[in-house]
């Protein structure tokens, strides 16, 4: 089991060397990694065996440590961070590249807190990089409130639980970003919109259901590439494309294709590790489509831990087309 | 006073076979703990005893040891390694410890000695799914679906090994035939509707199907009938 703790500096000294440590906020324990270190945030995804990649909120101790990793904060939601956080309240901001892929899910912006807990902001404060903080739970268990939760669902996947005590239960932190020049929220939550809008005015409202928010994931539109994008036996597929004279590119899992050029295809992990699949699959698809082909070819991979996260991306791929 | 001393000798000392027995029923209440402990009386008896380790072995498999099941089964098949049972058990052991190469080593045993089970070409199907050795998990799928077509779990193996295989239009298939068998499983009207979409461009059918594994508790379906099956 893991071992739980108040120790900042041993969160610290675990997040530092790229390893998951479970954190109290004000809603529940998050699972913590290096948001910088795609290593890290691989491990997040492995550990929550969740089925498919969502953006993950990145969590600092102040604004200042934003610039960091985005190209800046449009004034309106500056003034929005000034008056909320911490709390309740997650910004929707423009990315820089140092922020891997899978925190964002290929997207070119990334969701970003401060929670309002003591425990967090001290560790926060004493770091050089953001928390990638999903909820300390597997996929299908419900939300920890406790550290002992954690312990319960997660204790054999991580070394410590920073103990913050019982986080308090509340509502999940409402989203905001810009869309069209205009202030949006995009997830109800903790933070009422008549309190946003005594700050910046009239805001609109982009949300999918008010009953039922969709979580940060699913803010907008999943990353997909633009060409068509085929799943299938790739041996099979580059056959029949190479009878049709189709220019395409290929993402395989593993294996390089002695026949086509070396800059049409992108091999996800030559080694077979699903990790590394995972690390290098939204930059494989971002590649492959700046290419001046007409499809990409694609495999599934194995349907187990995070190769199930990455069929499921490759699975929408192909669907948007 | 003889015969009650007589009585009494019997009474005191079960047979093998009486220890045995209690044993399993002891197994079969749900009580592998106390089954273990007539097991082991059994073993004490008789150290040749090889249904009993076999049984303990099993018992031991319930409380999931499964190192000292492996252990128990190995006993039993060092007796006698005529039966598939050991070979089998041990097998399945292994494959709770995800060790599926030793896995396959015994159900090839356990095959050998008895062709006719199907369960061993199903739990090799699955060890050889582990390995990621697709084709060869399909054809194990298909030798247990030979005796047998009701068996909703062996269709969605065996459509899992057909997507690891890359082969969605068969994988869709044997979907369609593990949700006729079982309307209740949502992660095959999941896959079955996500394949649908992604390598067929059904949108209708997948969405179909996406919403029934939503209604049936697969809330990972939400996300994709946002995406994809707006009105």
């Amino acid at each position: 089991m893991a071992e739980l703790g108040t120790d900042i500096e041993k969160a610290k000294a675990l997040l530092q060397k790229g390893e998951l440590v479970a954190i109290p906020t004000e809603t529940v324990y998050g699972l913590a990694a290096n948001a910088l270190n795609p290593d890290a945030v691989a491990k997040i995804f492995e550990v929550k065996q969740r089925p498919s990649f969502d953006p993950l909120i990145v969590h600092v101790g102040s604004i200042e440590q934003i610039s960091r990793f985005t190209t800046g904060i449009p004034s309106p939601l500056r003034k929005l961070a000034e008056a909320f956080w911490p709390g309740p309240l997650t910004l929707i901001l423009p990315r820089k590249s140092n922020i891997p892929d899978l925190v964002t899910s290929g997207l070119e912006t990334v969701a970003v807190r401060i929670p309002d807990h003591s425990m967090t902001k001290a560790l926060l404060n004493i770091l050089d990089f953001p928390l990638a903080a999903p909820s300390a739970n597997p996929f299908g268990y419900i939300s920890p409130t406790k550290a002992g939760h954690v312990n319960d669902q997660l204790g054999n996947k991580i070394d410590y639980i920073l103990d913050g005590g019982i986080c308090e239960v509340g509502l999940e932190s409402t989203i905001v970003g810009m869309e069209d020049g205009q202030v949006t929220v995009l997830r109800l939550g903790g933070l009422d919109i008549s309190e946003i809008e005594k700050v910046v005015g009239r805001v609109s409202v982009s949300i999918h259901s008010s009953s039922n928010p969709r979580s940060p994931g699913m803010l907008k539109n999943h990353y997909a590439p633009t060409k068509p994008f085929v799943l299938g036996k790739l041996d099979d597929l580059i056959n029949r494309y190479d009878q049709k004279e189709i220019d395409f590119a290929v993402l395989s899992y593993d294996k390089k294709y002695p026949n086509i050029p070396e800059s049409r295809q992108f091999i996800l992990s030559p080694s077979r590790d699903l990790a590394e699949a995972a690390k290098n699959l939204f930059e494989g698809m971002r590649i492959l489509d700046k290419l001046d082909v007409s499809v990409i070819l694609a495999e599934l991979l194995p349907e187990e831990g995070l190769g199930t996260a990455i069929n499921d991306r490759l699975r929408r791929a192909a669907a948007d087309h | 006073m003889i015969w009650l001393c007589a009585i009494v000798l019997v009474s005191c000392a079960p047979t093998e076979q009486e220890l045995f027995d209690e044993g399993i029923k002891m197994m079969e209440s749900e009580q592998p703990e106390k089954s273990i402990e007539f097991f082991d009386r059994v073993i004490e008896k008789n150290e040749e005893n090889t249904a009993a380790y076999n049984a303990k072995g099993v018992a031991l498999f319930q409380q999931k040891k499964y190192d000292e099941a492996i252990e128990a089964f190995t006993s039993s098949i060092k007796l006698d390694s005529a039966s598939y049972k050991p070979f089998f058990n041990r097998g399945n052991a292994y494959l709770e410890k995800k060790a599926f190469k030793e896995a396959i080593v015994d159900y090839n045993y356990a095959n050998a000695l008895d062709p006719n089970q199907t369960d061993i070409y199903y739990n090799r199907g699955l060890a050889l799914l582990g390995l990621e050795k697709y084709e060869d998990a399909v054809f194990d799928f298909d030798m247990a679906l030979q005796q047998n077509r009701d068996q909703p779990l062996v269709h969605f193996n065996k459509a899992k090994a057909q997507l690891g295989n890359n082969n969605p239009l068969a994988a869709m298939e044997s979907l369609i035939n593990t949700v006729n068998l079982d309307n209740r499983n949502a992660y095959a009207y999941y896959l079955l509707g996500v394949t649908q979409m992604s390598a067929l461009s059904q949108k209708e059918e997948g969405c179909a199907n996406l919403k029934m594994a939503l209604s049936l508790g697969y809330a990972e379906s939400k996300t994709w009938i946002d995406d994809f099956c707006g009105e």
